[in-house]
């Protein structure tokens, strides 16, 4: 006996399955709004369930003191970026209610810029080098070694967050090249950190509405089949670090959502 | 006055025969009374005197009124200790073996239905030379004198009305009982909204009447082919059922103002009018339920009137019939329990042959119950239903992570049509299954695992899509969650769907309410205030929802109200720059403190008034750890522990002392 609450249900499930079809099929449009193509070192591969099949890539983008994803410096430094966006930064960080004072702004949405392998991606390794020099001046050799450090940035991802704003037309504006920055929509707030040496300081942390994952359709596993099970931090002290072993075509939709076009295997050096 | 049997207005008060049907006995006055017992109608004087023990059995306690075979009185079992309504038949009516056979008919026919929408009637005797019949009580009054004195009820209380008549019919029907004289002055309304179908004088057992005893019935409120004398059958029944929803819902007859009862019943007549041309408000589903059921054909009427009842718009009342099935069984069994220990103290003495007939009805009921509606009749019973609920809740719940494990096995290697097609028809082959399994079983415990695993799929629908298209999160995603499961719940009586449905709209309307503040929806839990509409929503929902669903899911509703109170109030209180308000902190806090401190006294006071027991039992609990709250905010750090601990053991104490006094008043002022 079909009921009225059987019919709302079902009438749920198709209207829901059917507004994800179709935007999904607005964003897949022609012409993208970006396409980019990126190696292991942006989209690696995510760590999967035990029992899981699915496939996930990560963006990975690089932050100060090789973070990646959190208090990622803006071009003009994070308090500047959230000021950009409206958040009260009047509160000195050291102060011992600058936790709650900064909880109490919640993330907001902004659309942030990542750039591939630009201007910033080489200031950042200038500064992440010129950082390790302080600290081998202050703490001597008992930090990470040079090799280590080098490794690192050689091996990190080449995306930075280059900006911030609310309003997608003006990053858009400031940033018209599609095939080396992303603007992706996210939610920015303010959170303190304490670094090593550099007490408790005011950072800006960046969250993917979309989490930051995209999925390996079926028709692109081929060039990814068992690389999960050999990752590319091959551990040991200093770290060592396999290279990039494929690369991937990011497009990001007319709505903006992201979705892998192509993967194709890198050649091992 | 209106005529007996066809119901038309009649002129002066003498007897008379009605030039429509030609019925020949006294014509009566329908009564308004608010006190009247089934088919009666006070119009005349009594001929026993209240305080008159009859039949050395029964107190005769008030006269209720006169129908056409007699009269009913309210009357006191001395024997059970229970109020009856005695229907004696008329003097001059008691050497008819007419309408002695109809009294013994009524006895015989009404006992075979046993359902909360049916009129129970006990038994039948002969005393000081007058039959009588004793039956249950019912202090209300009857459908048509509820429309004299109201006129049409409000739309959604006609629905009400008519699921339960269609419930009771139905019932009736299933035992092979055809009523034949389904009127409004045979369908009484109690005091607490329960409607009951009364008089099985000419009803029959079987599935057709034939000949004679065709035609017995009230004209204006017969179907055609019963008007004819021909073949009767419950279709017959379902044309009358028609005839009286049309009255319900219009406040008037379908064929007012027709000439004759012959004309209004002759097959080729023009259909009444639209119900809703009488009565704007009334639905289209209602309208052709009504118009279905006054086919000229029995063969294009509804096949049941269950089905007329589902056709009408809300949930059925399955909900609260099987919720009074249930009282029912429950009431029995104390009854016996009592009666036992009644006997045993010697304080009553029962013959052993009408304790024998009272176990024979009782179980008769029961075995009715259990068969329709699965009641538990023992308190082991009991405890084996709650062990199966709560195996079946288990059983859900791994149920739907078995189908989220599975789905993670197997969906990478799935091209993304079929994923979607998968993710799209699980959730709808899991909510037909629960429409199949609800059909299949009374007790809904498939049904109730089958609800819930249809709503994990359905989460898992939305997740995967989302992941799989890199969608973000979105606070819509759980306003649909919601809604399925508010669907599902509404749909079965299900309070784990329900409980479900409350959480996941909650954090939806939460996240929509931040979201529209300018707050990500995703933090809307640090903005507590966005909770606030949620809680308002849910104390108002028993009001509005809970009409369509049991009433056991109205102390659901109040207790998320005041959940998601505590939590802002908690919040807030303690933290007030989390708030909206632009108020200082200190501010927010005392603003929010004082208000938990009121709303949770209020509620507490509410429920006791109320009678919701889970209301005063939660806002107290609230309203102690407001308490200690503050308490610890004022002292934990100014005294020592052992003195923090004293002065709460303290204020308990007063608390004590003054829920003594006030029990101890309320038993005082108990009978």
């Amino acid at each position: 006996m079909i009921r009225r609450g059987h019919i709302v249900a079902l009438v749920l499930v198709l209207a829901c399955n059917l507004a994800v079809l179709v935007q999904v099929a607005g964003d897949r449009r022609d012409p993208s709004n970006a396409e980019i193509w990126l190696t292991e070192r942006e989209l690696p591969l995510a760590a999967r369930e035990q029992e899981s099949s699915l496939l996930l890539l990560e963006l990975a983008w690089s932050g100060e003191g090789g973070a990646e994803g959190v208090g990622a410096v803006g071009t003009g430094g994070d308090e500047a970026l959230l000021r950009g966006l409206g958040f009260d930064c009047s509160m000195p960080a050291e102060r011992e209610e600058a936790g709650l004072f900064y909880d109490a702004q919640l993330p907001r949405a902004a659309w942030v810029a990542l750039e591939y392998e630009g201007a910033a991606w080489r200031a950042w390794q200038q500064r992440e080098r010129d950082a390790f020099a302080s600290r081998a001046s202050t703490a001597g050799a008992a930090g990470e070694t040079r090799e280590a450090m080098e490794s690192r940035l050689e091996h990190a991802s080449r995306l930075v967050l280059v900006d911030a704003d609310a309003a997608r037309s003006e990053l858009l504006r400031r940033y018209p090249d599609r095939e080396r920055v992303l603007l992706l929509p996210a939610h920015v707030g303010p959170s303190l950190r304490r670094d090593e040496g550099r007490g408790r300081r005011l950072v800006a942390v960046i969250l993917w509405d979309g989490g930051g994952q995209v999925v390996v359709p079926r028709s692109l596993r081929e060039p990814l089949a068992g690389l999960a099970e050999r990752p590319r931090d091959r551990g040991g002290k200093p770290k060592e670090y396999l290279p990039p072993r494929y690369r991937a075509l990011l497009v990001q939709g007319r709505r903006d959502l992201l979705r892998l076009a192509a993967v194709e295997p890198l050649a091992e050096r | 006055m209106r005529c007996e049997r066809c119901g038309r207005e009649l002129p002066g008060n003498a007897e008379s025969s009605c030039p429509d049907c030609g019925d020949t006995r006294t014509a009566t006055v329908d009564s308004g009374s608010r006190t009247a017992a089934p088919g009666s109608a006070p119009s005349a004087g009594p001929t026993i005197e209240p305080g008159t023990v009859f039949a050395s059995r029964y107190r005769i306690l008030e006269f209720a009124g006169r129908g056409a075979m007699g009269e009913v009185y309210r009357a006191e079992d001395l024997k059970l200790g229970q109020v009856v309504a005695l229907k004696f038949l008329r003097d001059e009516a008691g050497g008819d073996s007419r309408y002695l056979a109809r009294l013994l008919n009524e006895v015989k026919t009404a006992r075979q239905v046993a359902h909360p929408n049916v009129c129970r009637v006990y038994d039948v005797g002969e005393a000081e030379g007058r039959h009588f019949l004793s039956m249950e009580w019912i202090d209300g009054e009857t459908l048509a004198a509820m429309l004299t004195r109201r006129g049409r009820p409000p739309l959604d209380e006609a629905v009400r009305i008519a699921r339960r008549l269609c419930a009771g019919l139905a019932a009736a029907h299933d035992r092979g009982v055809i009523h034949r004289d389904l009127t409004p002055s045979n369908v009484m309304l109690d005091e607490s909204g329960a409607v009951r179908i009364t008089d099985f004088g000419v009803a029959e057992l079987g599935r057709v009447v034939r000949g004679r005893r065709a035609r017995e019935g009230t004209p204006a409120y017969m179907a055609p082919e019963q008007f004819a004398g021909e073949e009767v059958t419950a279709r017959s029944d379902i044309y009358s059922l028609g005839l009286l929803l049309y009255e319900l819902f219009t406040g008037q007859q379908a064929y007012h103002g027709t000439s004759t009862v012959r004309t209004a019943v002759a097959p080729d007549r023009e259909p009444p009018p639209p119900p809703s041309r009488l009565a704007p408000d009334v639905d289209p589903a209602i309208e052709a339920a009504i118009l279905g059921c006054l086919a000229s054909d029995p063969a294009q009427r509804p096949a049941s009137a269950r089905q007329v009842g589902e056709a009408l718009p809300g949930d059925d009342g399955l909900f609260e019939v099987a919720a009074a099935a249930q009282q029912r069984a429950d009431r029995i069994a104390a009854f016996r329990a009592e009666l036992s220990d009644l006997r045993q103290a010697g304080v009553m003495k029962v013959a052993e042959a009408d304790l024998a007939a009272v176990e024979r009805y009782h179980e008769s009921v029961l075995g009715d119950l259990v068969r329709r509606f699965d009641v538990d009749v023992s308190l082991r019973g009991r405890q084996l239903s709650l062990g199966m609920r709560i195996a079946s809740l288990l059983g859900a719940i791994a149920f739907s992570f078995a189908a989220w494990f599975f789905f993670q096995r197997i969906w990478g290697y799935l091209a993304v049509p079929v994923q979607v097609g998968l993710l799209a028809s699980g959730p709808a082959v899991a909510v037909l299954g629960t429409a199949y399994a609800s059909r299949r079983e009374k007790s809904l415990y498939f049904t109730m695992i089958l609800a819930v695993v249809a709503f994990a799929l359905f989460a898992i629908d939305l997740s995967v899509l989302g992941i799989t298209f890199s969608l973000p999160e979105s606070y819509g995603a759980w306003l649909a969650l919601g809604l399925f499961a508010f669907a599902l719940a509404y749909a079965h009586g299900l309070h784990s769907l329900l409980v479900l449905a409350i959480a996941c709209a909650g954090v939806g309307l939460g996240g929509l309410i931040a979201e529209l503040a300018g707050v990500w929806w995703a933090r809307f839990a640090m903005r507590p205030e966005s909770v606030l509409p949620v809680a308002v929503l849910c104390a108002l929902a028993p009001r509005v929802a809970g009409r369509h669903g049991p009433a056991s899911f109205a102390p659901v509703y109040r207790l998320f109200a005041l959940a998601w109170f505590a939590y802002a109030v908690f919040f807030l209180g303690n933290l007030g720059m989390f708030s909206f308000l632009p108020l200082e902190k200190q501010t927010v806090e005392i603003l929010y403190q004082l208000a938990g401190f009121l709303v949770a006294s209020a509620a507490v006071w509410l429920g006791l008034r109320a009678r919701w027991p889970e209301t005063t039992y939660a806002a107290s609990v609230f309203l102690v750890a407001l308490l200690l709250n503050k308490f610890t905010d004022w002292w934990w750090n100014l005294l020592p522990k052992y003195a923090f601990f004293l002065i709460v053991g303290t204020v308990a104490i007063g608390f004590l002392v003054v829920l003594r006094t006030l029990r101890a008043r309320l038993q005082r002022a108990a009978p």
